[in-house]
């Protein structure tokens, strides 16, 4: 069962692809639909509390599905496993990178993504804003943390905004 | 590169723990933190190496979070600092899914946990449009990247374009405009 859930989340990570939403029908097709360690109920459920919990839904979704199929050892074993592929990859790169000639085309690379980067942020601010802001509350939350970033940005840590905003939500919303 | 005489390796752990904790909505809502923390505070990070660092991290596979962390930590103390970035990242999400799993939650209401999420989602929502706001900026001065830039976001809001095809694309265009320029 442990050799399985390694396999399965191991496949997630090579796909998982650019983060967030993308992944999701991944997960979906491999949890679901092949293995049916999860009801789609349940799953559902996961991307709920993925969304509710910090870090990445790939490493949530594998942490509680490795719970649910063997305990501890099983979510230790499915979150090592979906880091696993981009872990390898990093490492590769990272090796290569004592080549000058790696060096240099890496850094003309990070160059000429900025502007596509750039626009991944901007979309990341859309979906991030589309799930969070659902009315005029959230709305002024959002835009009172922009005014204050730019501001006291020197002053205030983003983390308290978060945290004081997350616990406003809990009073106002 | 100076880090790896006197690796943080620890200090990058419980740094990278506590961006981890506050990563609510994806990978790039890690960006005000890191730049909070690792350049302007602990002056670990230039700019120009943070930027590397996400143009990397977003076009790997796997999840951006902990790509960044990966990267951003092996800039500040090579392969220790990357994996103590990783994981460090990491902890977080495992440590509070676990204990879900275990039953913990039911310690409080999912009912006040969504109202937390909506409102710290919405600060986050916040937070990192500043930050697109000032990469922006940083690149007003080229008209032609900002145009690459609004053209992919289009791609991917109105048209659902993978982000990573999205990405390609703007690099394309962008060699194909150094291209232009560089013709007599």
């Amino acid at each position: 069962m442990l050799l399985e859930l390694f396999q399965s989340f191991l496949r997630i990570g090579v796909g998982a692809y650019g983060g967030g939403v993308a992944t999701i029908r991944l997960i979906y097709h491999e949890i679901v639909e092949i293995q049916g360690w999860l009801s789609s109920g349940e799953m559902a459920e996961v991307v709920a509390l993925a969304e509710m919990t910090p870090g990445p839904i790939a490493v949530n979704a594998a942490t509680y599905t490795g719970y649910r199929v063997a305990g501890v050892a099983g979510a230790g074993i499915a979150t090592l496993a979906v880091l696993l592929p981009s872990l390898s990859f990093l490492l590769a790169l990272v090796a290569l990178a004592r080549f000058p000639t790696v060096r240099t085309v890496v850094k003309r690379l990070g160059k000429l993504l900025r502007p596509g980067v750039l626009a991944l942020i901007a979309a990341a601010v859309w979906s991030i804003g589309r799930a969070a802001i659902s009315g005029w509350i959230p709305g002024l939350f959002a835009a009172a943390s922009f005014l204050l970033f730019f501001l006291a940005r020197e002053k205030v840590h983003p983390a308290l905004l978060i945290l004081l905003f997350g616990l406003l939500g809990v009073f106002l919303l | 590169m100076a880090g790896l005489k006197s690796c943080p390796c620890w200090r990058l752990f419980t740094t990278f723990f506590f961006v981890g904790l506050f990563t609510f909505g994806g990978g790039y809502a890690m960006i005000p933190l890191i730049s909070r923390e690792l350049a302007q505070r602990r002056k670990w990070l230039t700019e120009e190496e943070f930027q590397e660092a996400l143009a990397l991290g977003s076009s790997l596979p796997g999840p951006i979070a902990p790509n960044l962390a990966f990267l951003c930590g092996h800039k500040i103390g090579g392969i220790p600092g990357a994996l103590a970035g990783e994981f460090g990242c990491v902890l977080p999400s495992f440590l509070v899914i676990l204990g879900i799993a275990l039953g913990l939650s039911s310690l409080f209401s999912e009912h006040q946990a969504q109202k937390f999420f909506a409102g710290a989602g919405a600060a986050v929502t916040g937070l990192v449009a500043a930050n697109a706001l000032q990469l922006g900026m940083r690149m007003a001065s080229d008209m032609v990247e900002l145009l690459i830039a609004a053209s992919a976001l289009g791609l991917i809001v109105a048209f659902r374009v993978h982000p990573l095809l999205a990405l390609a694309w703007a690099a394309l265009a962008g060699l194909v405009a150094k291209g232009i320029r560089r013709a007599p």
